[in-house]
């Protein structure tokens, strides 16, 4: 992945890829950019981006994020030979991925996570699940149910057993 | 004929979509899929079969709860049809998770978040409790090896594992049969996963006061892995207390500290092999003089912050690093009435008190601020609650096993049976976890499984 940014790079951005949302939408970005993402860093290994990719899971407002995310760090990636450049970007990286998340409302980090799944891009992934993760810390299990759109399926006497077995889980 | 072939294959074909759409967590999770346009024929041409799988998996799912997705492929691929129709923009895209990202989120959790959820739903508690996905969940105390001795029994000596819960198939079965041949295994000290063991050669039963040949051996009882040290530069027959220090938050290598002590137990230094050197090293003692390491009553050495701390017989804990270098000693809060037993719990070193006008009550005080001897006096409880109105006395009735590391909770072994049991600080309340057997014994080891590989090198 860092050897196919270095190579895009080298004529000042690369060959272009068009990257079609769901709904229609096309981002053009450079290979390096691209490439951030496994999946279709082997696509593009395999020579068949040639007439667009279309990502028929991602919707155009989430891979709008997700081609941002992906500039910006396409930038890091390109600039890590130069030390002083880097450490610089570094910061501004940490700030930009920061404001990202802290943004997020929850359908839309959800539907984050998907996309950066989907895609193959760890860091995103990394980042958006310790997003939902900071969230979820000190919440109730009915909080929880909410959140996740989730029925609650015990009987009452399943869920007493394992509020017993758990008891100290439960006493904030 | 042909027909009937034909109509075979069509229903053998409908069973393996139908198997694949039930592996959700097999394959990447299919957020929105919208009926696919023509166009998308690159991505399907190159992601052919996990398209199609991705797509029967969604459009079964779409709209559902996911508390269905642990439900038979028949059901799902039923429900499949008019499922298809619900508008994408309601539905909660978190309904789309597959366990894989459930995991992926609930590994990042603290680990009593991690447990509470298991309330949420039947999906989320097996996904919690079942063996494989919690293996990447954070860990917490899950049980306590423990020992019996039975004079009638043939070995006379066993291995004991209970599950912290009291119930339940024991997480670890104790044979130790992973181990390199020998006579007798001892287990001496467990610490964050990993299980400090004397390992005695068989050979020419020697005199009574004198101790077998051993080795020690550093196990993983959770992945039955281990490492045989090398010997310490003990003579011969010496026995020294010894404990194991690791801790995978600061590194992924273990040392085995033994404290060296000259006539009268006065300790003089402290010898440790670490793993990553496989080499023992020896330092002379930074504590100054007369410093006796309790070794009665069950005390048990705590690992924290990257020290170790192990109570002396002065009313103090002596504290030291892994390269011997930085030395400490901090007082105990109450000189009077201190038992020595010290844990950590919540990243704190914790200590029991007896109060010396009162020698059924019970204190236990937090080190508040580890760079100065604050302690505060955190709980106090008479052994009357704590026994069901009993009168009994630390050290001779009762012992303290260890306080949990994430929450305000007591363990004790107590009574002729060897009771285990529990004690609520905030709520105040006892729970009994089971009988041990009036013929088990020390050291009952708290135990943290560490589910991967530790020793990825230093052999």
């Amino acid at each position: 992945m860092a050897a196919a940014a270095a190579e895009a790079t080298t004529d000042g951005g690369g060959k272009m890829i068009i990257l079609i949302s769901a709904d229609g939408k096309r981002f053009e970005v450079t290979e390096a950019v691209a490439s951030q993402s496994q999946l279709i860093s082997n696509m593009i290994e395999d020579d068949c981006t040639e007439n667009g990719v279309r990502l028929p899971n991602v919707d155009g407002d989430i891979l709008t994020m997700v081609v941002d995310y992906c500039n910006m760090h396409a930038g890091d990636a390109a600039a890590a030979g130069d030390t002083m450049k880097a450490s610089s970007t570094e910061e501004e990286l940490k700030k930009f991925d920061a404001e990202l998340v802290q943004a997020l409302e929850n359908p839309v980090l959800f539907k984050l996570i998907l996309a950066a799944n989907f895609l193959n891009i760890k860091s995103l992934l990394d980042m958006t699940c310790q997003r939902v993760a900071d969230m979820m810390s000190g919440k109730t299990p009915e909080q929880m149910r909410e959140t996740f759109s989730i029925e609650n399926d015990f009987t009452p006497e399943e869920e007493a057993a394992i509020r017993q077995e758990n008891a100290w889980a439960f006493d904030d | 004929m042909a027909a009937k072939v034909v109509l075979v294959l069509a229903v053998s074909l409908l069973t393996v979509a139908m198997a694949a759409s039930a592996c959700s967590s097999d394959y990447p999770p299919a957020p929105r899929l919208t009926p696919t346009p023509s166009t998308g024929i690159l991505l399907l041409c190159h992601f052919d079969v996990s398209v199609r799988v991705i797509q029967s998996q969604c459009s079964a799912l779409a709209g559902e709860s996911p508390s269905l997705r642990g439900l038979q492929a028949d059901t799902l691929s039923a429900a499949s049809p008019e499922m298809e129709d619900l508008p994408m923009g309601r539905r909660n895209p978190a309904a789309s998770l597959t366990d894989d990202l459930i995991v992926e989120i609930l590994r990042r959790l603290p680990v009593r978040s991690v447990c509470r959820f298991k309330r949420v739903c039947r999906s989320w508690r097996n996904l919690i409790a079942d063996h494989e996905p919690r293996k990447k969940l954070p860990q917490t105390l899950s049980g306590f090896f423990y020992e019996s001795l039975n004079g009638e029994r043939c070995p006379c000596l066993a291995h004991h594992f209970t599950n912290v819960s009291g119930k339940g198939v024991p997480l670890i079965f104790p044979s130790f049969s992973f181990l390199p041949q020998c006579d007798t295994v001892v287990p001496l000290d467990c610490c964050n996963g990993l299980l400090l063991c004397r390992c005695f050669q068989p050979g020419p039963n020697n005199g009574d006061d004198e101790v077998g040949v051993f080795h020690y051996v550093v196990c993983n009882p959770a992945t039955k892995e281990w490492v045989m040290l090398p010997d310490a530069n003990w003579a011969n027959g010496e026995t020294r207390i010894a404990c194991l220090c690791f801790d995978q938050a600061i590194s992924s290598h273990f040392h085995v500290l033994e404290y060296v002590e000259a006539e009268y137990e006065d300790v003089t230094g402290v010898e440790i092999y670490s793993s990553e050197t496989g080499l023992w090293t020896l330092h002379e003692s930074g504590w100054g003089d007369d410093v006796v390491v309790r070794h009665w009553a069950n005390p048990r050495s705590v690992f924290l912050n990257g020290f170790l701390h192990s109570a002396t017989c002065a009313a103090e804990i002596v504290v030291v690093d892994m390269e011997g270098k930085k030395w400490r000693t901090i007082a105990m809060p109450e000189p009077e009435g201190d038992t020595g037993i010290i844990h950590q719990t919540q990243g704190r070193l914790c200590a029991f008190n007896v109060d010396p006008d009162d020698i059924f009550k019970l204190s236990i005080w937090i080190l508040e601020d580890y760079d100065t001897d604050n302690w505060i006096l955190k709980h106090t409880v008479s052994s009357l609650r704590l026994f069901g109105g009993k009168k009994y006395q630390f050290g001779f009735d009762y012992q303290i096993i260890v306080v949990h590391p994430e929450c305000n909770l007591i363990f004790f072994v107590y009574g002729w049976d060897k009771t285990l049991m529990a004690y609520e600080m905030d709520r105040k309340e006892v729970r009994v976890i089971r009988n041990l057997g009036h013929d088990s014994s020390d050291p009952y080891l708290p135990y943290v499984p560490l589910f991967y590989e530790s020793f990825a090198d230093g052999r």
